[in-house]
This record gives C-alpha cells, structure tokens and sequence, in this order.
C-alpha cells in the first residue's frame, strides 16, 4: 500500500507533480454546458443522460426542444460523458442511436469538433446542450453540471 | 368507438389517405429557425445473403442455392421540424423479400406521422406508426440497430407481418419514478395486410406498450388487442366444396363459415427485457396471442433467448428460440359432427373432402425451435457485418414456409452487412 505520509518530501512532491499529470492529460473534468441566458441553473445526472439519449425531448423549465451537441466519439469529452454519466459501451450507443433515429422518436445530436466549436453552437442557441472539458468553459456558456473525477 | 373504427374502415382508402395526408400537413403553423437544421434525412440498409440446407423447405425464399434477396432491405427516412413542438417523420423501405406482393424492392410506406410535444415528457403522433408489438418493434428493418442478422424468427414471426404498421394516434408519456423509469404509449387505429394469400383486416387495434429502464436494464410489457377479419382466398375456395350440401345440412355451411375470421378479438400479450451488463448484453423476449377460440384462429405463444458478448468490435452471439401455434378445433369437432348426420361412406366426394379438410387444419398446429450461433462485426464506423448459422427444427408450415407439416429441420447460413447513413 502506498503511505504518501511515509514518503520523503522530494518524492511527496513529485508523486504530486504525477498526480497533476495524469489528472490533466486524461481525465479532466467534463462541464455540461447551455446558453448563459438560459433559465436552467443546474440539472440532475438523470437529466442529463436522458437529454443526450433524447429521452427527454425539450430543455427543463423552457419551452424549447433539445438541440443536444455531441463531440466527436473519439475525443476525451465524448468518451467521459458516455461511459461514465450515460453509462453506455461505444457499441451500444451506437446501435441505440440507430435503433432511436429510425424509429421516429426524434433526432440524432448534432455533433460538431472540439470544445470552441461547441461553446460557438451552445452560445448561438438558447436550446443547445453540448458538453466540453471543464478548463474551457467561459462567459460565453453557462455551466450546469460538472462531471469530476472519482 | 368500434362502430367509428368500422366507419374507418367501411370508408376505405380515401379517408385513411386523408389521415395520412393530415400526418404531413397539419402544422402549417411556424417554420423552424433555418432550413438546414428543420429537414434531417438519413437512411439504413442491409445486404444479406444466405442460402439453406434444403430446397424443400425455402426458409424465407432461402434455398441450397445462394440467395441475395431474402435479407436484403432498404430505407429512407426524412424528419421535419415546423417548429419546437411540431414535427413530421416518413420512412420508405423497399424489401427484397416479403410475404405479400410488395418483393422486389416495391416501396412500401412504413411511417408517416406528425407528432405534437406537450410537455417535455409527453407526446401524440397521428399517421402511421410501427404496432408496439416487440421490444424491437420500432426498429424492425434497422439491422445495424440488433445483434442478429434478423430478428428471432420464434417471436418475430412472419405471419404477424400484416400487423406490423397502423394507421391511427398514440399518446407517450414519460413518467419518472426515482432510480428508474416507464415509458407509457397507448394506441389506437386501424390496419391490416396481406400474409402469402391471407388478407387480414384489424379494425380496430388498440393497446397500451410500457417501457422501463432502470440503469442498463430494461423490461416491456405489451397488450394490443385487435378486431380481426382474416380470410384465405384459396381455403375460401376450398370450403366453397360444402356449398351443395349446405342447404341440406346446416352443419356443412357451418363448416365452410369457419374457415373465415369475421370481427373475432385477438389479443396478443408481449414482454421482453434487455440487460446490459459490462461487456454483455442478454436479451429475451416472449409472447402470448389468444384467439376467439372458434372458427379461423388460433392461440399461440413462444419466447427467446439471446447472449452477446463484445470482445473489441467483435460481437459473438447465441439465441435460443421457441414457438408453438395451436389452431382452434372448432372445424376438426364440426367435422367429426357432421360424420354422425353423414356417415363416413355414404358419399366418396364428401369424405375425401373431410380428410382432406383435416389434413389443412392439422397442418395449422405447429411448432418449432430454432437455435442460432453467430458474430456481428463493427468493421466501420456504421458499418457492421453479420455472419449466423441458424438451426431450424420444426413442423411449421406457415411461419417457416416449409412445405410438409411433417417434423423436419433445417440449417440456414446468413451474411448481411448492415450501414446506416
């Protein structure tokens, strides 16, 4: 077991150093982001899963339809928000989708490249949901939820 | 609100078309922000191939030979947005394979609708829509959409095809119930269809169709019940045989009526669930359909099976399926009745007529299993290639389409490649 109270001071620093490290590079926090004149101030998780698999169709306490933006399944948003708060294999999200578009229950997120061009969407549209890395958000987008790490 | 449905029906296409029109017109109203985003289109396909053990037994038009038709499907879907709350889906397929006279590739409308949103959780559609029959049932034709290369022929079965759309509203509502929650559609309509020489009217059809989800876990529970008329013109003609007798004894006209379903309610109960575990996923599903009993009907029941396990883009699956189909013994007792009035060889006619009668009858009591071993492949992005052998053991003539009612069995090789685009 490692005992970090153990350690001596040079190696505490650069286990922290480490730690940093690995937090920044692969496993930054993920912000769900909407417009900042929308009147959501924050949603629960089960809000949230349920408007990225469109099961939730319009935005709380608006009157207005989802236009949930997704990123691309390769980046590191993507793959934190899918496996970890909708909590579905890339595989399955995949066959979910097909399954959800074609059988008339609404529409598919409309995916755009990176957090700018999310924050650009989410800025322009009082419906729009997207999510980025938690270091981007900006007065230009409101965040509702914040996806840390365990 | 029967007699409305049979007004429906009794006022045939022109007011159905209207309906379906009123699917696509109604919300004039307002128009979305831009063009680009109000109009989605996209579109699936499979292309299968397959061939079977046997040729006296062409399992879906399958036989010794290779066959790219039989799995083989095409559709386009496009969905409009009037506005947040209004909006219009149609879907075409176009099939290689069908049961009625729509094969080779003939489009076929499947949906047609125009949903208002209510609330956030609730909504109502009106046109056409796919019947709540299956866990899969709003997918059927997406292959890309199921692990298989078809859906699990027990339960999916051939000889409800003529129930699969209707033509009506629904109404959906999502209600929340902490850690999980249902999915409510109730529905009613009209529809109906052609099976091989089977016309099969259901006016009308209602049900209700619940959905829950707690975590990776799903369950459904499904009733519709349908008023059904379904005639065969070919057994129609063959129970026309008892007409010269018929003025002498009622018993014979008796007879030659039962081989006719006239406003007969059918009801047909479903459940299912699909479980999502890590790198698993299992899915069953199984069903109930209770005829009147009497006359042209039968009740039935069956379920499946299914483990898949994904290792990387690779998808190995079994499935076990079963189904047994039990025709109403009202025509086979009339018969044996009508020995008693006229006995066995007072006319050689008549009693050829009867055994031959029972043999069509008998050949409505099936059975089957079917036993599936195969891997789904994840080569692209929305691509996927299917390979399945298939183990059919049955004595089904109707739903297997084999040609004996004997017990026999097949093995199927299917390959499909599924794209959605």
């Amino acid at each position: 077991m490692l005992n970090i109270a153990q350690m001596p001071l040079a190696k505490k620093i650069t286990f922290s150093v480490m730690l940093c490290f690995i937090s920044f590079s692969c496993c930054a926090d993920v912000s769900v982001i909407v417009h900042p004149s929308s009147k959501i101030e924050s949603l629960t998780t089960k809000q949230i899963k349920k408007l990225f698999l469109g099961r939730l169709r319009m935005l709380p306490n608006s009157n207005r339809e989802a236009v949930v933006v997704d990123q691309g399944s390769d980046s590191l948003p993507h793959k934190r928000m899918y496996s970890e708060l909708v909590r579905m294999t890339p595989t399955n999200l995949k066959r979910y989708r097909a399954a959800y578009l074609f059988s008339g229950k609404g529409r598919l997120p409309i995916t755009v490249a990176g957090d700018d061009q999310v924050k650009d969407f989410v800025a322009g549209s009082l419906s729009a949901i997207g999510y980025i890395d938690a270091a981007s958000v900006d007065d230009r987008v409101k965040s509702v939820y914040l996806l840390t790490i365990d | 609100m029967i007699l409305f449905f049979r007004y429906w029906q009794g006022a045939g296409l022109p007011l159905r078309l209207i309906v379906l029109l009123a699917g696509f017109c109604m919300p004039g109203v307002s128009v979305a922000v831009n063009s680009e985003e109000a109009l989605q289109l996209s579109g699936f396909a499979s292309f299968g191939m397959g061939k079977s053990s046997r040729d006296d037994m062409p399992f879906l038009n399958h036989t010794e030979n290779w066959s790219f038709r039989s799995d083989t499907i095409v559709g386009g879907q496009a969905q409009y947005k009037f506005s947040n709350r209004w909006s219009s889906t149609i879907q075409v397929v176009a099939r290689g394979f069908t049961f009625d006279e729509n094969d080779k590739f003939d489009p076929v409308l499947e949906w047609l609708f125009t949903s208002y949103q209510l609330s956030a959780e609730t909504r109502i559609r009106v046109g056409r829509m796919r019947t709540p029959l299956y866990l899969f049932s709003d997918s059927l034709e997406v292959g890309y959409a199921y692990p298989w290369v078809r859906p699990p022929v027990d339960i999916y079965s051939y000889l409800r095809s003529p129930l699969a759309n209707f033509d009506g509203m629904d109404f959906s509502t999502n209600v929340d119930l902490g850690e999980a929650d249902l999915d409510v559609q109730v529905f009613a309509g009209v529809g109906g269809g052609t099976y091989i020489d089977f016309d099969i009217e259901l006016c009308p059809a209602f049900g209700v169709n619940v959905v829950s989800r707690w975590d990776n876990l799903t369950l459904r529970y499904g009733y519709t019940a349908a008023d059904t008329d379904a005639a065969s013109e070919s057994l129609t003609a063959f129970a026309a045989n008892y007409d010269s007798l018929a003025s002498l004894y009622p018993i014979f006209r008796d007879i030659r009526d039962s081989h006719e379903t006239k406003g007969e309610l059918f009801e047909y109960h479903s459940t299912g669930f699909q479980w999502d575990y890590e790198s698993w996923t299992v899915i069953g599903e199984a069903y109930l359909t209770n005829g009147p009993g009497k006359d042209f009907s039968s009740d039935s029941h069956g379920g499946y099976v299914s483990f898949s396990k994904q290792i990387q883009d690779f998808a190995p699956y079994i499935v076990f399926g079963y189904y047994k189909n039990e025709f109403s013994d009202e025509i086979t007792s009339l018969i044996e009745a009508s020995k008693v009035l006229v006995p066995v060889g007072f006319n050689s006619d008549l009693d050829e007529l009867r055994e031959a009668n029972l043999v069509i009858v008998d050949n409505f009591n099936e059975k089957g299993r079917s036993y599936t071993v195969g891997v789904r492949y994840d080569f692209h992005q929305n691509m996927d290639f299917k390979i399945e052998v298939e183990y059919l053991d049955s004595n089904a003539q109707l739903t297997r389409t084999t040609e004996s009612n004997s017990k026999e069995d097949t093995v199927l090789l299917s390959m499909v490649i599924d794209v959605v685009f």
